[in-house]
């Protein structure tokens, strides 16, 4: 047994009613690492988290965590042992859970309660927190008074207030600007730095490329691939994205001939606003024929470039 | 332990923190109390208007009048019965009194006062009776006063005649007994007169017949004898004939003179006979005649032997039926006797003599089991029962609904606490929240009302009354709160639950209106048994041994309750998220999806592309600065189609573009 797995599914499957949310998923989460879970809306992230967690029963297969019996780990299903398994797991929505009619000090002890830390150890672990997430000089605000960054900042504070072996976060970053998100990534960075294993989802792959070390693809509910953010690009870097404004925007007639010139390798193609945006095999060489295209049809080019294409784009690719 | 207390002082802040909990918690049972008081308020009548009518007012009338006036009543006199009652129906007046003509007490005549209320409005139609129904019933009883002070005035001079006419009932029997032995003894006498008598006896016509012979025989005596002085009378005369015959004048002198003397004598003889012969004749013709008048005579006496034989009969008859009479008389004598004696005992028996007392032998006043003036006082268990229903109700299935549609709800799951601590802890908090607000209700009752309520004193009976209701219906709550996913669902069915309990518990509609199946059914409802109890104990001063029967019906409510409670935890099993759970996830997530339409999609990315444009990194060009003011252009138009709640999510993204654009 590798003794590096604290989490794993075995052929998890969940089902609500008709809808399958979950195929067979077989995933393992490795001990202080930083597993991102990535995927479109409605891809399964969240369902997933959650039945790590016990709290959406799997309608097949099952779920076990790592467990330390004298000197060996055995595999325990998470199902049959939950407060256990609770106790020693953090978990982070996507909104904020926690009471906002209540002080940060407060959300804290009262969380710390719920997750049966002692009252001496729960005053210092708050303490800590309240440093690490600089969170000090507010924390007798209503939680409701805070900014959205203090806020999630609090949320993930609560979330290790028991000081979880595993950290499990849904859309951590969903709702903030780039600069939170990159402060809740530093922040995630260093909450596993202390040894944590953090279970994340988002549909930022990018970020999670900065942040993760090992990434998840989820797709309609299917585990697509398992890697590296490297590996994860690898697979992806074959394609790329031609984004074209011009004017009079006579597009119909461009996307005919795009399609039609066998020197372009398009895969699909979006109608944004003023854009046009084609997904490409390779995309220097039909850099250059959408430029002509362009020409023949008497567009005024605006813009016209070459770019990656974000990975979320890229999941049906995989 | 810890944890369940942690989670009332969690559930207590975030009430207190509430602004329109903390409301209901704190102003709510004294806004209640006040308000209930200003309204029940019994000691003025706040310009109550009262109509009356009577074809034409007696003294009576005129001053039942006066006394509604007297009561704080606006009274007016309005022109017809019709007018006064739509003027009640239309509400220009509060209820209608109808006088019969000239209100007043006869043998011949039937008044009456018709009160109209509008029963529409329940309570005030039934304060107002109550109140108008007062100085009409003073004056009825006034009025009754006087019929029984003349009945009661002929009583005593009934008695007072009884008692004068004994003796001579009395007497009468005396009388009754002598005319009853007169009358035996001339019944005796009279038996002895025999009025029979034989006639035959007389032999009237053997008499007859004698005398029939007498005549006879003096006629044939008579004949005879006139037949011999007639033969000679002719020998005589022969004799002469001869003598003359012989002519010798001498022996014709000497003998014609003896011839002739005695033809004279014999025709004197002749006469003689004949005249004694006629009055033999008469005599015995008047012998006849006589005997004819005796013979009248009997016949007479007989009739009246006869008419006295039947007197005699009749009288005795009539003696018969006289004693026959005096007896049934005695009798009838003695009857009035009893009678007499009877109306006596009983005039005597009657101990009340006052007029005063028999029209009110009861006096009806609701004597001061609670001394209040108010209507308060009376009412206040059953505001204290709805009190405690309304708001235990309304708070646990609150604390549920908060606790459920919380953000933090999905952290409490995954909490290794189970979820019946955060159930217990919510119930302990309402429990709190009402031993809080029936503190201050009562506190505000004894010491605002100046109230003296008897049952104060069994402190523990209230508590515990009120501890057993606030725990039925918190549970009740707590099923509400649980079963229901939103909060609006959850508080129409809490309200709608709290007024199902009120209609079932006969405070606004009497149960004994219900058929008597419904009723027993309806005595079951908790606000009832509650109601009750605290009626009891409040006002009553019941003892825990009289109300142990309603006590027990209470713990059989919890303990069903819980009982049901229990099963329904165990069904929702937070193992598999429970249904309700996975619904509010659901709605969440449906919500979050909702909250991002494409609109927002767009400008995230917008966003997104302008801020990598905009990275303070690398060099920006003029070109890219101008595609960031274009798009920044674009995300405005945008941001103005994002619903209130998109518009808050990302307004700081929109706004950091705006402050980086206006930094170059």
């Amino acid at each position: 047994m590798d003794s590096k797995v604290i989490l794993k599914t075995q052929d998890l499957s969940v089902y609500f009613g008709d809808n399958r949310i979950l195929n067979n998923i077989n995933l393992s989460v490795h001990s202080s690492e930083i597993l991102g879970v990535v995927g479109v809306s409605g891809s399964g992230k969240t369902t997933l988290l959650l039945s790590l967690l016990g709290l959406v029963k799997p309608s097949s297969g099952t779920v076990l965590f790592s467990h330390k019996r004298k000197k060996d780990y055995v595999f325990k299903p998470v199902n049959e042992h939950l407060d256990y398994f609770r106790s020693h797991v953090g978990f982070s929505s996507q909104h904020p859970s926690f009471y906002t009619k209540l002080t940060i000090k407060e959300n804290l002890s009262f969380f710390g309660n719920m997750m049966l830390v002692g009252k001496g150890l729960l005053q210092q672990r708050i303490n800590v927190l309240l440093d690490l997430f600089e969170l000090k000089q507010h924390r007798d605000k209503l939680a409701e008074e805070l900014s959205g960054g203090m806020q999630k900042r609090l949320d993930m504070a609560i979330s290790i207030v028991h000081n979880p072996l595993i950290l499990l976060l849904d859309e951590p970053t969903g709702e903030l600007d780039p600069l939170l998100r990159k402060e809740i990534w530093f922040l995630t960075k260093r909450i596993n730095e202390k040894g944590k294993t953090v279970i994340l989802c988002s549909h930022f792959i990018n970020d999670l490329e900065q942040v993760c070390d090992r990434i998840a693809v989820l797709h309609e509910g299917n585990l697509i691939t398992v890697g590296t953010p490297a590996e994860i690009r690898e697979r992806i870097s074959l394609y790329d994205q031609v984004v074209v404004e011009s004017v009079p925007g006579n597009y119909d007639k461009i996307i005919s001939q795009a399609y039609k010139d066998k020197h372009i390798k398009i895969r699909k193609h979006i109608k944004q606003m003023n854009y046009l945006i084609f997904l490409v095999e390779n995309g220097h060489d039909s850099l250059k024929r959408f430029i002509s295209i362009l020409d023949s049809n008497k567009e005024k080019i605006i813009d016209v470039r070459l770019r990656k294409p974000p990975l979320e784009e890229m999941f049906e690719l995989i | 332990m810890r944890r369940i207390l942690e989670v009332i002082k969690k559930d207590m802040k975030l009430l207190m923190r509430s602004k329109l909990s903390s409301l209901l918690m704190l102003i709510g049972p004294l806004l209640i109390v006040f308000m209930s008081g200003v309204a029940l308020d019994t000691q003025t009548r706040f310009n109550i208007k009262v109509g009356v009518f009577s074809p034409t007012y007696s003294a009576l009338s005129n001053s039942y009048i006066d006394s509604l006036r007297k009561e704080g009543f606006v009274v007016d006199r309005l022109g017809s019965e019709q007018e006064c009652i739509d003027s009640v129906r239309m509400g220009s007046f509060h209820a209608c009194v109808v006088f019969s003509e000239g209100l007043r007490v006869d043998r011949e005549y039937e008044g009456f006062i018709n009160f109209y209320v509008d029963y529409s409005q329940i309570n005030l139609a039934w304060i107002i009776k109550d109140i108008l129904f007062t100085p009409a019933e003073d004056k009825m009883r006034e009025v009754s006063k006087d019929l029984v002070g003349t009945l009661l005035d002929f009583i005593t001079f009934t008695t007072t005649e009884i008692s004068a006419g004994k003796p001579i009932v009395n007497r009468l029997t005396t009388i009754n007994d002598k005319l009853s032995s007169s009358l035996t003894a001339a019944s005796s006498f009279i038996d002895i007169i025999n009025p029979v008598y034989d006639f035959n006896r007389f032999k009237i016509t053997e008499f007859r017949n004698t005398i029939a012979d007498v005549k006879t025989r003096s006629d044939v005596i008579a004949l005879r004898s006139l037949t011999k002085f007639q033969e000679v009378q002719s020998s005589a005369r022969n004799l002469k004939l001869t003598v003359a015959s012989l002519n010798d004048p001498q022996v014709s002198s000497m003998l014609n003179p003896i011839i002739d003397d005695m033809i004279q004598n014999i025709n004197s003889s002749i006469v003689a006979v004949t005249s004694d012969k006629q009055a033999l004749s008469s005599s015995t013709e008047a012998l006849s005649a006589r005997l004819s008048d005796v013979e009248k005579s009997i016949a007479e006496i007989k009739i009246l032997l006869e008419s006295i034989q039947a007197s005699k009969e009749k009288t005795l008859s009539y003696m018969l039926t006289g004693k026959q009479d005096t007896t049934n008389m005695l009798g009838d004598i003695f009857l009035v006797q009893k009678s007499l004696n009877d109306i006596e005992r009983h005039a005597n028996e009657i101990r009340i003599l006052s007029s005063e007392q028999i029209t009110e032998p009861f006096k009806t006043e609701v004597m001061p089991v609670v001394q209040e003036k108010t209507s308060m006082a009376v009412l206040f268990p059953t505001m204290l029962a709805m009190i405690i229903m309304f708001i235990s109700i309304v708070i646990s299935s609150t604390l549920m609904q908060i606790e459920k549609n919380s953000s933090a709800h999905i952290r409490n799951l995954v909490a290794p606490t189970k979820e019946s601590v955060f159930g217990f802890g919510s119930y302990l908090t309402t429990l709190i929240i009402l031993f809080v607000q029936v503190f201050i209700v009562l506190a505000i009752i004894s010491l605002a009302f100046s109230s003296s309520i008897s049952g104060i004193g069994s402190f523990l009976s209230v508590v515990l009354i009120t501890f057993l209701s606030s725990s039925v219906f918190i549970i009740l709550g707590i099923l509400v709160g649980n079963i229901l996913s939103s909060e609006e669902s959850s508080s129409t069915v809490a309200i709608l639950l709290s007024l199902f309990l009120v209609i079932f518990s006969g405070i606004i509609f009497p149960i004994e209106g219900f058929s008597a199946g419904v009723q027993n059914v309806l005595r079951l409802n908790p606000l009832n048994l509650s109601e009750y109890l605290f009626r009891q104990v409040l006002i009553h001063g019941s003892s825990f041994s009289e109300i142990l029967f309603q006590m027990s019906l209470l713990v059989s409510w919890l303990l069903v309750l819980l009982i049901v409670l229990v099963a329904m935890q165990s069904f929702l099993s937070r193992n598999d998220l429970g249904i309700n759970t996975r619904k509010t996830i659901r709605r969440k997530s449906q919500k979050q999806e909702k909250a991002e339409p494409e609109e927002y999609a767009k400008l995230k990315n917008l966003i997104d592309e302008t801020n990598a444009l905009l990275s303070p990194k690398k060099k920006i060009s003029k070109d890219e600065l101008s595609i960031a003011k274009e798009k920044y252009i674009r995300m405005l138009s945008l941001y103005q189609q994002l619903d209130k709640k998109s518009k808050q999510r990302i307004y700081d993204d929109l706004n950091l573009i705006h402050k980086k654009l206006s930094s170059f």
